[in-house]
């Protein structure tokens, strides 16, 4: 939910008691100003009234009682000076056919020594009907409220929110292959603020990328470079015809360690690349090919073991992924299919346009299954290898986020690529 | 055939110009940007095999000038960064290959002949040696005119083996040629013993010389004299 919906949504939530409150306020203040203007009338003609009674001559009482419905004159038997007395009544409205509100004013007077009780009444408001109408006009002013809350929002998110969404629109498209993203001036304090620790923020990114990036090449550089002198020294050194057999296993031994070592730091700079997301160029690849180039490689185990290659290639998923990267995972994937096979054993390809899946015959790994994709894990001692291919496949996964799945099955390892 | 080395490693500049000194090349050195730059333009080589770090300048800055001086010098390009970048650009300046470090040298010696080959013959292409003829545009070989089937390792192993004549080649750096980054030592080092024996009684079997000789414990010897 937006923000700007979120807090109108709290204000509608807080408005609501506010207005009922201001129901309550409003029909109290309304209908004790009726009843006040009420009195002040009644007051006014009883003593219009009052005067006229005591003006006329007449002491005819139906006179006075006829004339007017609102008004009854009685007389009292003995002497009674009570003041003046309001009340709310009921009374049958003929006109209506229904019972009304009166408003009364009960008061006695002495006309030539004889007490009158006079009863003056006037019809005053219904209370349902104020109510209504102040409902209703309550509705109407939370109605307005409303449009014009969202008026508001709507310009605030069009004006004031502008630079806020500017600065999260670069924040999405930052990409360390593309150059530093620089956030605008805002004249609003608080996004002032947030571009500037964003700006430091993303500097700081930027360069601590590109430093990691500077110490990962040069970590293989000077690691690559004294191999490559070990190498080259050594195919100098195996001419020499003086050596004998001995040193030559010595030779052997020392090579194979130097291999390890460089194919070792060869993989670990990898890792670390596609962890460091080094790899940006993608491209539209031929699966199929690219596979069937790969399987070339290990013809030679699957001879070896007599492992029977069975290809299903249903589609070519177009996906784009940098070639070496793609060659990596594959052959990684493959090359584990092939090392840890069974002598006539099995490997099954399967591409469609959703995912990739490799299947082999081998023994079960005996709940060591989490282990699979952390660096360094081995689990058959016996073949060499560095414990090391399924995790840089792990991270080519996550780097283009696919989702890579293991499942034994039947005597069956497989291995499923989602291409998402 | 002349060529020019240009890396900043002593040790390793000196290991490549002993190697392919004894190949029979004339072999000139420079170890950072100028004074490989004054090389370029005072002579002319037949192969450069040029590094991209080097002090005050950078090996494309090496191959641009070769360039621009119009050179048809081979370029081979060594460098520790296995970079898909590097190995674009060096592409695209002109050069003709791209070595990582490291590498064993019967591979450079392997590729600075290919390059040299593909510069000096141009329409055909063949390696001739004794009894032995290969075509290398139709990949097919002969031994006295027989033709022979060889599977593509056993085809690559021949020319890797003619190319690096009366060495002794580790089984290591063999496999290195063969697989490139598909090493599975402990196996490939037995398919490897295949591969050879099968060659080496085609040859046999066709009238060749029985050439390929076992240097044990290491590796082996493509024996001419």
């Amino acid at each position: 939910m937006k923000l700007l919906n979120k807090s109108t949504l709290y204000f509608i939530i807080f408005l609501v008691p506010v207005f009922v409150v201001s129901w309550f306020v409003l029909f109290g203040l309304v209908s004790r100003q009726i009843n006040d203007n009420a009195d002040e009338s009644l007051l006014a003609q009883k003593k219009i009234i009052i005067k006229n009674f005591i003006d006329t001559d007449s002491t005819e009482l139906h006179f006075f009682n006829d004339a007017d419905d609102d008004v009854k004159i009685t007389s009292l038997s003995g002497s009674a000076a009570s003041a003046d007395l309001f009340s709310n009544t009921m009374a049958f409205d003929s006109t209506e056919m229904e019972l009304v509100p009166f408003r009364q004013l009960k008061s006695t007077f002495i006309k030539d020594g004889k007490s009158f009780e006079i009863i003056v009444t006037r019809s005053t408001f219904k209370g349902d009907e104020l109510a209504e109408s102040i409902s209703l006009a309550l509705v109407i002013m939370f109605g307005l409220m409303l449009i014009s809350v969202i008026i508001i929002n709507r310009f605030i998110s069009g004006r004031l929110f502008n630079p806020f969404y500017q600065t999260l629109e670069k924040l999405h498209h930052i990409s360390f292959d593309e150059s530093e993203p620089s956030f605008n001036q805002s004249s609003t304090r608080e996004f002032d603020e947030l571009n500037k620790a964003l700006q430091q923020m993303t500097h700081k990114m930027f360069s601590d990328y590109n430093n990691q990036k500077q110490f990962t090449e040069n970590a293989s550089h000077e690691l690559q470079t004294p191999l490559a002198v070990i190498k080259t020294r050594m195919d100098m050194l195996i001419q020499d015809k003086n050596l004998s057999e001995k040193s030559m296993e010595q030779i052997q031994e020392i090579e194979k360690s130097v291999n390890k070592l460089s194919h070792l730091n060869k993989s670990l700079v990898l890792l670390s690349k596609i962890e460091n997301r080094q790899f940006e160029d993608s491209r539209d690849i031929d699966l199929r090919v690219m596979l069937d180039k790969i399987l070339l490689a290990f013809e030679d185990d699957v001879a070896d073991k007599n492992i029977v290659v069975q290809k299903e290639y249903n589609a070519s998923p177009s996906i784009k992924i940098n070639p070496l990267l793609a060659e990596i995972l594959f052959r990684n994937l493959i090359q584990n299919s092939a090392r840890h096979n069974v002598k006539h054993g099995i490997i099954k390809i399967k591409l469609t346009e959703q995912y990739f899946s490799i299947s082999n015959s081998g023994e079960s790994m005996k709940g060591n299954e989490e282990k699979l994709f952390e660096r360094f894990t081995k689990f058959n001692p016996s073949v060499e290898s560095l414990g090391l291919g399924l995790s840089i496949a792990k991270q080519i996964c996550v780097y283009y986020h696919f989702d890579i799945r293991y499942q034994y099955l039947d005597g069956m390892h497989t291995f499923r690529v989602y291409f998402s | 055939m002349k060529l020019l080395i240009v890396e900043d490693e002593l040790s390793l500049l000196g290991a490549i110009t002993e190697y392919l000194s004894a190949e029979g090349y004339v072999c000139e050195t420079a170890t950072d940007y100028p004074s490989a730059a004054v090389k370029i333009a005072d002579y002319q080589y037949d192969c450069i095999v040029v590094d991209i770090t080097i002090p005050h300048g950078s090996g494309f800055k090496v191959i641009e000038d070769l360039k621009k001086e119009k050179s048809k010098a081979g370029i081979i390009i060594i460098s520790a960064k296995d970079s898909l970048e590097d190995k674009i650009r060096g592409l695209q300046l002109g050069s003709d290959d791209y070595l990582t470090k490291p590498f064993h040298l019967p591979e450079l010696n392997a590729r600075i002949q290919a390059i040299l080959r593909r510069k000096n013959f141009d329409g055909s292409n063949f390696i001739i040696f004794n009894e032995i003829k290969i075509d290398l545009l139709a990949r097919h070989v002969y031994v006295h005119d027989h033709e022979l089937t060889l599977t593509l390792k056993e085809y690559n192993l021949l020319i890797y083996f003619l190319a690096n004549k009366n060495r002794i080649i580790s089984k290591s750096a063999i496999v290195e040629h063969l697989w490139e980054d598909n090493v599975d030592q402990a196996d490939t080092y037995n398919f490897l013993y295949t591969h050879i024996k099968n060659l080496r009684r085609k040859l046999i079997e066709n009238g060749g010389e029985d050439y390929i000789h076992t240097v044990y414990g290491m590796g082996y010897n493509f024996k001419t004299t």
